[in-house]
């Protein structure tokens, strides 16, 4: 009896370790097309900043008057909630990727901009002869 | 006189002592912890189901919108050594490494998971991505399915949650 409790105790924690009930999540992002560049942005240049996604994962985030080199994640956070208030929340953010970059890179600048409270952000990866 | 009324109260309390089972050993009774612990296997082999999109390092994220993968058509992009990307199927198979092949396939796969799926909102298509990969391959994955479906607006990267 005791190595038939042992066993299906075994097998209780297994799956109870495995089992995935949520469904999984991920981040959404508009449908590309190749003959497309990237929509053409006519907004006020004093409501856009821009964030940069550099090969090598570092995130360049250039406002109106000023910008930084940021190295992590929460600092990106930080800059991009002390942008949204320093405009008031009027500023549009666009996010240019370098094609070299890791995804979570690209994953860690969407995800910053929406834990910032940035709602609609625009996202274009930059062509070679940008770089 | 007083001997009499204690064999009474002596015989009285024999009376009500409850029959005791004695047990053999002074063990714990584990029956209804086995019982227990039969049902809770029995609720787990029912309602987990293996889900291989959960496997490999995929991007993290706090953000991320709950999308299953079993109502999307899923590809995977996994890295192959250097800069080098595999894409894969659902069920694990391969794409043809050649750029041309592998578009067409990859059309046909997304055309056919979406087809056996309608009526049921399976209308996205969910890029699980290694978080190491780069974004030009994610990026060319997007727009391939971009140019051939123009029905889909959006694609989504699968994130793990922070």
């Amino acid at each position: 009896m005791t190595p038939l409790v042992d066993v299906t105790l075994l097998i209780l924690i297994f799956f109870m370790i495995t089992a995935s009930f949520a469904p999984g999540k991920g981040l959404e992002f508009p449908a590309r097309e190749n003959d497309s560049t990237g929509r053409a942005v006519q907004n006020d240049a004093s409501r856009v900043a821009r964030l940069t996604v550099d090969p090598d994962g570092t995130f360049f985030l250039a406002a109106v008057d000023w910008q930084r080199a940021l190295s992590g994640k929460q600092d990106l956070i930080k800059h991009l909630k002390h942008l949204k208030s320093e405009y008031r929340e009027q500023i549009e953010l666009q996010i240019a990727v370098d094609p070299r970059a890791r995804l979570q890179r690209l994953v860690d600048a969407v995800d910053a901009a929406a834990l910032a409270g940035f709602e609609r952000t625009e996202l274009s990866t930059l062509t070679p002869e940008l770089i | 006189m007083s001997d009499v009324i204690l064999d009474d109260v002596d015989e009285a309390e024999d009376d009500f002592e409850l029959p005791r089972k004695k047990r053999d050993d002074d063990e714990m009774d584990i029956t209804p912890m086995i019982d227990i612990t039969f049902l809770l296997l029995i609720f787990f082999v029912v309602c987990s189901k293996m889900d291989p999109t959960q496997m490999g390092e995929i991007p993290e994220a706090t953000n991320g919108i709950a999308i299953s993968a079993k109502e999307s058509a899923v590809v995977f992009i996994e890295p192959a050594g250097g800069d080098k990307v595999t894409l894969k199927r659902i069920d694990g198979t391969e794409f043809s490494s050649d750029e041309e092949t592998q578009t067409s396939e990859l059309i046909e796969y997304i055309a056919e998971e979406l087809k056996s799926t309608l009526g049921q909102e399976k209308n996205h298509v969910m890029i699980m991505g290694d978080a190491d990969v780069r974004v030009a391959e994610v990026t060319r994955v997007q727009k391939i399915i971009g140019d051939a479906f123009e029905d889909i607006d959006s694609t989504y990267i699968a994130v793990k949650e922070q």
